[in-house]
C-alpha cells in the first residue's frame, strides 16, 4: 500500500494552510481562514489526523439541521394538505414542493452544515445513483395515468381529475420522492454498500425511474438491471447481455404493489410475488432457485459483490489484486475520480485503482476509523485524505469545481447568504450552469472534468457572483447586508485603507491560492481607480468589486 | 497530396455536363463571398441529437413485414394510421411535418445505420457517435473538432462550433479547441455588474500567461473564447431576432443566429426522453411529433429567410431498440435505427437497406449502413473536407448530398 501510505508531517511535506485548504476542498466545500487555521493548527501529524477526522467522521443527518418531518413514513399521506414552510431563514424551505424548492433545500444544507463531507458523498453518490426528476413527475401525475396513455399499463389507474391540481400534486409527490432518495443516500452513504445497494434498488424513486416497478414475468424489463451491474457496481465488461437477461428476471416483483391514487398516495416499497418470474436463473456462471419472497434481489447483489474482474489487466496482476472484486476496482475508481483525480483510467486500472479497491474489498470489523465491514467508504476515503497520494503535488488543484461546489464555496468562504428556495436562487442559476440537482443529464449522472467548464457555463458562473454582489450592495436594507458581511468576515479588515491588505485578506477568504504577480498588479490597479469621493462607499465598491473580480479569476473555479 | 481545388473543378465539369452550371457556378461563388470565416465556403452543418436510444422500427415503420406485428403485439403499430413512403415502410403517424418534408424532396432517411459491435451503454454508444471511433477503440477528440483541426484557418472563430446547450458535446473535442455551448446566446456575455464600464479587468485576470497547470490553462483558454466570441454571438442573437423567450426552442435559436451572420460552421443541439423502456407507445408518438414539428419549422424558417440553400441537418440518435417489446409496453437497448438528413442540398428519399427483421443478432437489428459513412459523405460532399484524415479511416461515402 504504497500509495496510500500515511503523509508524513515533516519527511513529505508540510502540514499548513494551504494542505488544510485542499483537504477543505476535496472533503468538503471549502472553509473560511479561521476553519483552515484551525485545521492547519501546530503543523503535526496530529492536527492532520484530527483535521480528517473531524471532517470526515460523520454521524448520519447533520444534528444542527433538521430533517424535514414524516420522511420514513412510509405512506405519503395527502401532499396537498402539506403546505410549504413559508420562505424567511434565508429561503430554507423544509418541506421541498417543486423541483426548485428541493434543489434549494439540498444547497441549503450544503451551505451551512456542520459536516460538509455529508454533503460531499451525498453529492458523489447522487451522481452515481442516479434518478432524474423530468422522467418521474410525468409518471405519478395522475392526469396522465388516468388518461391511460400506456405509461405503466400495468400499474392500478386512478379517475382522472383536474390538470392543474394533480401537476401540483404530482410535483410534491415527486419532490418527496427524490428527498426521501436524497436522504437514503445521506443515511446510507456510512454504510456498507451492500446495504446501500439493497435499499437503492429498493428506493421508491429508483423503483419508478429504472422502470424496475414494471419488471415483471414474462418479458423482464432490463432497464434497471442492465444499470446496476454497469453503472452502480461493476461496469461494463464484467457481465454478459445474457447475465443483464437473468439478473432483469431475479428483479420481477420488486415494485411498488400500493401504488393507488387520490388521498392516500403510498409509494412504499413491496414485494410482489405474483408479479416474480418462476424458476431458476443462471448468471455470472451460477445457477439460483427460485425464490417468492425477494431473496432473488440479495443473491444478486451478493453474487454482483463477489464477482471478480474480467480485465484481463486486472486477472494478469500477482496475487492479491489479481483476484479483485469488479466492484472494488470500479468503486475505487469512482470515488478517486471524484475526490482525487479525474484523469485515473480504469481500463487498464491504474496502481492508485487497484490499491483502493484492496483495500475497499477486505474488512477490520471495528469501528470507524477502522474498516466496519467490506466496502466502507468513510474508511476508504479517511484513508485517501491521510495519504501522499491525495497531497502529492498532481493531484492538487487539478479538478474544476462542479456548479454545486463553486456556489457552496462562494457562499461559505464568503460568509454569504442567499435565497435559495427562490427563482432567484442559486438553484435556478446553476442550471445555466450545467447542473440541475436531481436532475442530472443521463443515467450516468453528469460528465466531469472538462464538460463542467465551457465558455456559456463559465460565464453563467462568473455572471452569478455579478448577482450576488447585486443582491447583497444594492436596494432596501443594503447597509445592514454590507455591515453584517463585514462583521462575519472578521470583523474590520486590517488595515481598509491598504488596497494591499484588502488583496490579501479577500485572497486568504475567497482563493486560498497564491495570486501571481500580474494579477496582484492588475487588482491593485483596479482598487486604486476606485474615485468615489466618500470614505464609506469608496470602501464598499472596492470589497465589491475585489469580489466580484477575484471569483471571476480561473483560480476560483479550481478545487 | 489531394487537392481539393482541383476535384471541385472537376465536379463542376461533371454538373456543367449536366446543364446544371450557371445555377452552380452562381451559388459557388456567392457561397465563396459570404464564406464563414476560416472556412472556405457559407455551408453549415446543423447536427440534432435524440438522447436515450430512439426507436427506429416505430419511426420509419416496417409496416409491410408481418414479422413487425408479430414482434411487438402491442407496440405495433397499426398500418392505416402511419404515413406510407412504399409498400414496405412508413414513417409514425406524429411525424406530419417530416412527411411534408420527404414528399416535397427535403428529407433523406437513411436506414439501418449502425457499426460493428454495437455496444447498448448509452454513454458509450453516445461516444461512439460522437467521436466515430470503432466500438473497441477510445478516442476523446470528436468528429467535428477534428474536422476544425483539420480544415480550418487560423481566421476562424471560436464560435466555428456552437452547441444551444448546457454542455459543450465529444463531437467538438480537438486540438484547437474551437466550439463554444451557451442556452442563451442573446445574453451570453459578462454581466458587469454596476463598477466595471468594460471587459477590461476580467480578460487581464484571465489571460495570464501560460502554466504548468493544464487545469488552469483550459480555464483561461475557455474564457477566452467566451470573451472573444460573446459579443459577436450577442450581435448576430440581436441581428437574426433570437428571442430570450425561446430559450427551449434551439432550432428556432440556430435559425435565427444564422440569420444574424454568427461565424458559425457546425450547430449542435439535442433533446433527449427516447430511452422508452416502458409506456413507449404514447411517449415516443409525443417526442416525435415535437421533433418532427420542430424540424419542419426549422426547415420553413430557414427557407423564410433565404439561408436554406446553406444549411444541411442531421439527426441521429445513439442506438435503436431491441425488435421484440417488452413486457412493460416498451423496448429495451438495440442497436440500428434511421438517420435523417433534411435540408435543399441533400439527396432525398430512402438510403440505405432496411434491415431484417428475421436475420437478427441476439435479437437485434443488424446495421445495414455504417454511421461513418453518413459522416465521410457529409465531410466530403458538403463541406468538400479530406474524411479519411478526419475520421482516420476511408468509409465509402453515399449518394445522400446533391
Amino acid at each position: 500500500m504504497a500509495l496510500f501510505d500515511e503523509y508524513q508531517v515533516g519527511a513529505d511535506g508540510p502540514w499548513t494552510t494551504a494542505e488544510a485548504a485542499h483537504l477543505w476542498r476535496r472533503a468538503g466545500f471549502g472553509a473560511g481562514p479561521a476553519e483552515q487555521r484551525d485545521a492547519a493548527g501546530n503543523g503535526s501529524q496530529a492536527a492532520l489526523r484530527s483535521a480528517v477526522d473531524f471532517l470526515v467522521d460523520f454521524t448520519p443527518d447533520d444534528p444542527w439541521l433538521d430533517r424535514p418531518a414524516g420522511l420514513t413514513s412510509g405512506g405519503y399521506g395527502d401532499p396537498l394538505a402539506d403546505l410549504p414552510d413559508d420562505e424567511s431563514d434565508l429561503g430554507r424551505v423544509k418541506t421541498p414542493y417543486d423541483l426548485i424548492s428541493l434543489i434549494g433545500h439540498w444547497l441549503y444544507r450544503m451551505r451551512y452544515t456542520r459536516q460538509p463531507f455529508q454533503e460531499k458523498l451525498t453529492l458523489f453518490l447522487h451522481d452515481h445513483f442516479v434518478s432524474e426528476w423530468a422522467k418521474l413527475v410525468p409518471l405519478i401525475d395522475p392526469a396522465v395515468i388516468a388518461g391511460n396513455d400506456g405509461n405503466f399499463p400495468d400499474i392500478q389507474q386512478c379517475d382522472g381529475g383536474t390538470l392543474g391540481v394533480d401537476l401540483l400534486r404530482a410535483n410534491r409527490i415527486a419532490a418527496r420522492m427524490m428527498l426521501d432518495q436524497n436522504y437514503l443516500l445521506r443515511r446510507q452513504g456510512i454504510d456498507s454498500f451492500r446495504a446501500m445497494l439493497i435499499s437503492i434498488t429498493r428506493d421508491p424513486c429508483m423503483l419508478m425511474y429504472l422502470d424496475n416497478v414494471v419488471n415483471e414475468k414474462g418479458r423482464a424489463q432490463e432497464n434497471y438491471a442492465r444499470e446496476l451491474m454497469e453503472l452502480f457496481s461493476m461496469g461494463v465488461g464484467n457481465y454478459s447481455e445474457q447475465d443483464v437477461r437473468e439478473v432483469a428476471k431475479c428483479l420481477t416483483g420488486e415494485t411498488l404493489p400500493r401504488f393507488v391514487c387520490e388521498n392516500d398516495w403510498d409509494f412504499s416499497y413491496g414485494f410482489d410475488a405474483a408479479k416474480h418470474e418462476p424458476g431458476t436463473k443462471t448468471f455470472f456462471g451460477k445457477t439460483i432457485q427460485e425464490n417468492f419472497a425477494g431473496q432473488e434481489a440479495l443473491d444478486v447483489i451478493d453474487f454482483i459483490l463477489a464477482e471478480r474482474s474480467k480485465n484481463p489487466d486486472v486477472t494478469g496482476l500477482a496475487s492479491p489484486y489479481n483476484t479483485l472484486p469488479a466492484t472494488a476496482v470500479y468503486m475505487a475508481w469512482k470515488l478517486l475520480k471524484f475526490f482525487v483525480n479525474e484523469e485515473l483510467s480504469l481500463d487498464p486500472p491504474d496502481e492508485a485503482v487497484l490499491e483502493l479497491a484492496h483495500y475497499l474489498r477486505g474488512t477490520d470489523n471495528q469501528p470507524y476509523p477502522k474498516r466496519r465491514f467490506p466496502y466502507d467508504f468513510r474508511a476508504a476515503l479517511r484513508k485517501v485524505f491521510l495519504s501522499k497520494f491525495f497531497y502529492a503535488e498532481e493531484n492538487r488543484l487539478n479538478q474544476y469545481r462542479n456548479p454545486a461546489e463553486f456556489v457552496t464555496h462562494l457562499l461559505r468562504q464568503g460568509d454569504f447568504a442567499d435565497l435559495f428556495a427562490t427563482q432567484f436562487g442559486p438553484g435556478t442559476q446553476m442550471t445555466l450552469m450545467g447542473m440541475i440537482l436531481f436532475n442530472p443529464p443521463g443515467v450516468n449522472g453528469w460528465y466531469h472534468g472538462r464538460a463542467w467548464i465551457t465558455s456559456g457555463s463559465l460565464v453563467a458562473r462568473y455572471n452569478y457572483v455579478s448577482y450576488l454582489m447585486d443582491t447583497i450592495f444594492q436596494g432596501a436594507g443594503a447597509d445592514a447586508r454590507i455591515d453584517a458581511l463585514l462583521a462575519a468576515n472578521g470583523g474590520p479588515i486590517p488595515d481598509a485603507d491598504s488596497d494591499d491588505d484588502l488583496i490579501d485578506y479577500y485572497a486568504e477568504r475567497l482563493l486560498q491560492m497564491d495570486l501571481n504577480a500580474e494579477e496582484r498588479t492588475t487588482l491593485r490597479g483596479f482598487l486604486s481607480g476606485v474615485d468615489t469621493a466618500s470614505p464609506a462607499l469608496r470602501f464598499r465598491q472596492k470589497v465589491r468589486g475585489l469580489i466580484h473580480v477575484m471569483m471571476s479569476m480561473p483560480l476560483a473555479q479550481l478545487k | 497530396m489531394r487537392s481539393t481545388r482541383r476535384e471541385f473543378m472537376q465536379q463542376l465539369a461533371v454538373f456543367s455536363a449536366m446543364g446544371f452550371a450557371p445555377q452552380f457556378v452562381a451559388r459557388a461563388a456567392a457561397a465563396e463571398a459570404n464564406a464563414i470565416q476560416g472556412f472556405k465556403d457559407d455551408r453549415v452543418l446543423v447536427v440534432v441529437q435524440l438522447g436515450g436510444g430512439n426507436d427506429g422500427l416505430n419511426t420509419v415503420v416496417p409496416y409491410g413485414d408481418d414479422e413487425y406485428y408479430r414482434a411487438r403485439p402491442k407496440l405495433g403499430l397499426k398500418a392505416d394510421s402511419l404515413l406510407r413512403i412504399d409498400d414496405y415502410v412508413a414513417m409514425n403517424s406524429s411525424m406530419t411535418g417530416m412527411k411534408d418534408l420527404y414528399d416535397n424532396g427535403k428529407l433523406a432517411i437513411i436506414q439501418g445505420s449502425g457499426y460493428p459491435n454495437p455496444d447498448r451503454s448509452h454513454f458509450r454508444s453516445m461516444e461512439i457517435w460522437h467521436t466515430a471511433s470503432d466500438s473497441d477503440e477510445f478516442m476523446s477528440r470528436g468528429w467535428i473538432g477534428r474536422y476544425f483541426d483539420n480544415q480550418c484557418s487560423g481566421s476562424a472563430r471560436p464560435q466555428a462550433g456552437m452547441a444551444i446547450d448546457s454542455e459543450r458535446p465529444q463531437a467538438f473535442e480537438g486540438e484547437r479547441g474551437f466550439g463554444i455551448a451557451t442556452t442563451t446566446p442573446k445574453e451570453f456575455g459578462w454581466d458587469r455588474g454596476e463598477l466595471f464600464q468594460d471587459d477590461t479587468l476580467f480578460t487581464k485576470m484571465n489571460a495570464a500567461a501560460g502554466s504548468a497547470n493544464g487545469t488552469l490553462d483550459f480555464l483561461r483558454h475557455t474564457t477566452l473564447n467566451a470573451s472573444t466570441s460573446s459579443e459577436q454571438v450577442r450581435m448576430a442573437a440581436d441581428k437574426g431576432k433570437v428571442h430570450a423567450a425561446n430559450r427551449y426552442n434551439q432550432l428556432d435559436t440556430v435559425a435565427g443566429l444564422i440569420r444574424g451572420g454568427l461565424e458559425t460552421r457546425v450547430y449542435y443541439v439535442s433533446t433527449s426522453g427516447f430511452d422508452t423502456h416502458a409506456g413507449q407507445l404514447a411517449a415516443h408518438g409525443n417526442l416525435w411529433s415535437r421533433v418532427s414539428k420542430a424540424l419542419a419549422d426549422f426547415q420553413a424558417q430557414l427557407e423564410k429567410d433565404g439561408t436554406a440553400d446553406r444549411v444541411t441537418t442531421l439527426v441521429f440518435s445513439e442506438f435503436g431498440r431491441r425488435v421484440g417489446e417488452n413486457a412493460s409496453g416498451g423496448t429495451d437497448h438495440g442497436t440500428a435505427a434511421p438517420v435523417f438528413l433534411m435540408g435543399k442540398g441533400i439527396r432525398p428519399g430512402l438510403h440505405g437497406k432496411a434491415p431484417s427483421l428475421t436475420d437478427l443478432d441476439h435479437g437485434d437489428l443488424k446495421f445495414t449502413t455504417d454511421f461513418r459513412s453518413i459522416y465521410a459523405s457529409v465531410l466530403e460532399n458538403w463541406f468538400e473536407a479530406d474524411s479519411k484524415t478526419i475520421l482516420g479511416h476511408q468509409f465509402d461515402t453515399l449518394p445522400i448530398i446533391a
